[in-house]
């Protein structure tokens, strides 16, 4: 037997390879490439009504993006809301999830029940979510305000989503309600999988608990941590159904629930504008590269966080 | 909501059936026999986005239409209207696409127009006199002044009351500005909130502040005039109709940047409001709830200081519109003259219990046969609807967010104007419009 062909064995036929990959490869670039590709390249054209073409007009789309009204006003507005929540989220997910996940592992047989109460949630659209919440905290109609002044509580009784001062905090609860499934699981599984033994050993050598929490189990979760806050990032900068929901498409009330999602809606489906096309790719590329950058940089300081640990 | 069965269809599979069944017939006599072909039948394709459009036309409109016309068969397709405009986007440039489309009027249809998928119907439709201006407007586009549309329907909006507060009141329609501050002052001491608008939702709000504003701003001459650039927003006339909205906020529901439209439309059948400047369209909304309410409407009384009639405040909803890609345009253009004619319309707007754009109707529900009276005699258009949304920002959407500044106390009625004016000024140009 010829080493050739001991490698022939081992790895098949480029063709082989590429018969197998070829499929999955094609839904990708049919479902995911083209269309990405298709709105960073419509954000260097004008449009006039439609997909009708004007011509090639290079950043032009972003220089208004960064120029004029009302983007001036509405994209840095916008992007301040998203930061807070993807903060707002960041904490709360990365703190609640991981306290909720610690104490259901001390649950036993019950964690089970418990995990998927708190994933239920996360399988509700979040546009039902949305008007779910806006029900239950109506100040007219809603139980919540009402349970308030029934325990004589009247001055809590707020008006939560129409009031700028409470609609983007209650915004961003609603949101960690939703998703804190997703880090519970996530942190029950990596809790789950992290050796009695290096905790025992830490218990012998006379660790408290805090102690142990903080040297052994923090630390070897940070894979996870990364990987959690990495989605949130993304899902906050993403963010549309729940704020659509909320506030509608100008992101009620006076503009204090806008993000860059609704100001691409608004511009694309929402507009009127000729050259819709052309601007709302403009944001939506932005968005994208922001998302990305975010996330390949985030990605490269963990993984240099890591290293360290090691 | 639609899951009620079609015996349209279900009869039209039994007829396909039977006809099939014939057609064997007919080819196995063939033989011997000279089976002429019958008149080649047409089918023409119509889209829409709304589900109750499509049971009003295909349960028994239509048939009147395919009675008179054989030779031309009618499918209704539903669209979500989600995502309406994208899929009739890519229907009318490729195949596939409708033959006859509904489009929402104004900025909507003024875009697909540019496209150059739509074909102008100036010339097809052959009689245009039934209609109103306000309904014409809606369909014509902004760039060439052609008409694109046969117009589907009118919005009006106006002040909905419950009769049987303003009874237990021994309160009148108010008939001035001042006598309806009075009435809601009457109201307000009684305990029952006055007035209730959708604080919550922009475009509402902008609907209800048209109600509220338009007469005191000057009625269509302040339209035309803003048209044609001789006068903006922040013009006296315009500020003072914003102000409007401040001076109402004693009377208005408590929190009311969070009450949503069907919050709204709860607060107003259940007594808790007894006055509510909304659309048409309540009409049948409080029908659908089954609430035990009395209610009436009138147009927004004026001062006499303001030298202008009150109005009826109305705007274009929607038009049919003829693919430049469609196969049978001849047959296309026979459908949109029947949809464009006072037979279609009597059908049509009694069906759907909408005011319909051209005269010539009797409308049979009383709510909106007052409405549609009203509307042909001081019908004045929405000027927010009809020229403040073809561009971003629409100015309906600042004008919603400034009230509600107004509302939240950190606004006055003119910085909001001149914010309303200064976000169309990205993209609002009086030239555009010039025909």
């Amino acid at each position: 037997m010829t080493a050739k062909s001991t490698f022939d064995a081992k790895r098949p036929h480029p063709v082989v390879i590429a018969a197998f990959i070829l499929p999955a490869f094609v839904l990708f670039a049919v479902i995911l490439l083209y269309p990405m590709a298709a709105a960073l390249g419509f954000s260097l054209f004008e449009f006039k009504g439609g997909m009708n073409l004007v011509g090639f007009n290079w950043f032009q789309n972003f220089v208004v993006l960064f120029t004029q009204e009302p983007y001036t006003t509405q994209l840095p507005r916008a992007f301040a809301h998203n930061i807070a929540i993807l903060v707002g989220t960041l904490i709360l997910q990365n703190s609640i999830g991981l306290f909720l996940a610690v104490q259901l592992q001390r649950f036993g047989p019950l964690r089970r029940v418990f995990q998927v109460l708190y994933t239920t949630p996360y399988l509700v659209s979040p546009l039902v979510v949305g008007y779910l919440w806006t029900l239950l905290l109506s100040p007219t109609f809603g139980p919540i305000n009402a349970a308030l002044r029934g325990l004589g509580l009247d001055a809590l009784a707020l008006p939560w989503l129409g009031d700028p001062k409470t609609a983007l905090p209650v915004l961003i609860l609603v949101s960690v309600w939703q998703w804190i499934g997703f880090p519970v699981l996530l942190y029950g599984a990596a809790l789950a999988g992290q050796s009695q033994e290096i905790h025992e050993a830490a218990s012998i050598d006379g660790a408290s608990g805090w102690k142990r929490f903080v040297h052994i189990t923090l630390p070897l979760l940070t894979p996870v941590i990364g990987t959690v806050s990495i989605l949130t990032f993304i899902g906050a900068m993403e963010t549309f159904t729940l704020p659509y929901a909320f506030g509608g498409a100008t992101g009620s009330p006076a503009g204090s629930t806008d993000v860059l999602s609704l100001l691409f809606f608004r511009e694309s489906f929402h507009s009127g504008a000729s050259n819709a096309l052309g601007m709302s790719s403009a944001v939506a590329t932005i968005l994208f590269l922001f998302i990305l950058g975010g996330a390949v940089i985030a990605r490269k300081l963990l993984g240099r966080y890591e290293e360290n640990l090691t | 909501m639609n899951s009620t069965p079609q015996p349209r269809s279900l009869r039209r599979a039994v007829l396909g059936g039977l006809s099939l069944a014939l057609g064997s017939a007919v080819v196995l006599s063939g033989c011997s026999g000279n089976a002429e072909p019958a008149t080649e039948t047409v089918t023409l394709t119509m889209w829409t986005w709304s589900n109750e459009a499509r049971e009003a036309l295909e349960g028994g409109v239509l048939e009147v239409f395919e009675e008179a016309n054989p030779t031309i068969d009618v499918e209704v397709l539903v669209q979500p209207d989600k995502d309406y405009q994208t899929l009739l986007t890519t229907g009318l440039a490729g195949s596939g696409g409708p033959d006859v489309a509904a489009i929402r009027s104004y900025g909507v249809i003024s875009s697909f127009a540019e496209s150059g998928n739509l074909a102008p119907l100036d010339d097809v439709i052959t009689d245009w006199s039934g209609f109103s201006e306000v309904a014409l407007q809606g369909v014509t586009a902004r760039a060439d002044g052609l008409r694109y549309g046969v117009p589907q329907g009118v919005q009006t909006a106006q002040v909905y009351y419950n009769k049987a507060i303003f009874a237990d009141l021994g309160l009148n329609v108010p008939t001035s500005w001042d006598e309806f501050l009075e009435v809601s002052e009457a109201i307000k001491a009684s305990g029952v909130k006055p007035i209730v608008i959708p604080g919550a939702a922009a475009a509402q709000i902008a609907l209800a502040g048209e109600v509220i504003g338009n007469a005191r701003r000057g009625g269509n001459e302040f339209t035309a005039a803003f048209v044609a650039g001789d006068v903006t927003l922040t013009d006296p006339a315009s500020v003072a109709s914003i102000q409007f909205m401040a001076d109402i906020q004693p009377y208005l529901v408590d929190n009311v940047t969070s009450v949503t439209l069907d919050e709204a439309v709860t607060i107003f059948a259940t007594g808790m409001a007894a006055m509510f400047p909304s659309g048409t369209w309540q009409v049948a909304s409080f029908a659908n709830l089954g609430a035990d309410l009395d209610f009436g409407t009138f147009d927004m009384p004026v001062d006499k200081s303001w030298g202008h009639d009150p109005v009826t405040v109305a705007y274009a909803d929607g038009g049919w519109a003829l693919s430049a890609r469609s196969e049978h345009p001849e047959e296309a253009a026979t459908l949109l003259n029947w949809l464009a004619s006072p037979e279609f319309f009597q059908l049509y707007a009694n069906t759907m219990s909408t005011i319909p754009p051209r005269d010539g109707v009797t409308i049979e529900n009383p709510h909106v046969a007052e409405m549609y009276e009203r509307y042909l005699a001081t019908g004045s258009t929405y000027l927010g609807a009809a020229y403040l949304r073809y561009g971003t920002p629409w100015g309906t959407d600042v004008y919603g967010e400034q009230v509600q500044k107004i509302w939240l106390g950190e606004q006055t009625a003119q910085g909001a104007a001149e914010a309303i004016q200064s976000g169309i000024e990205a993209w609002f140009n009086p030239a555009d419009f010039a025909q």
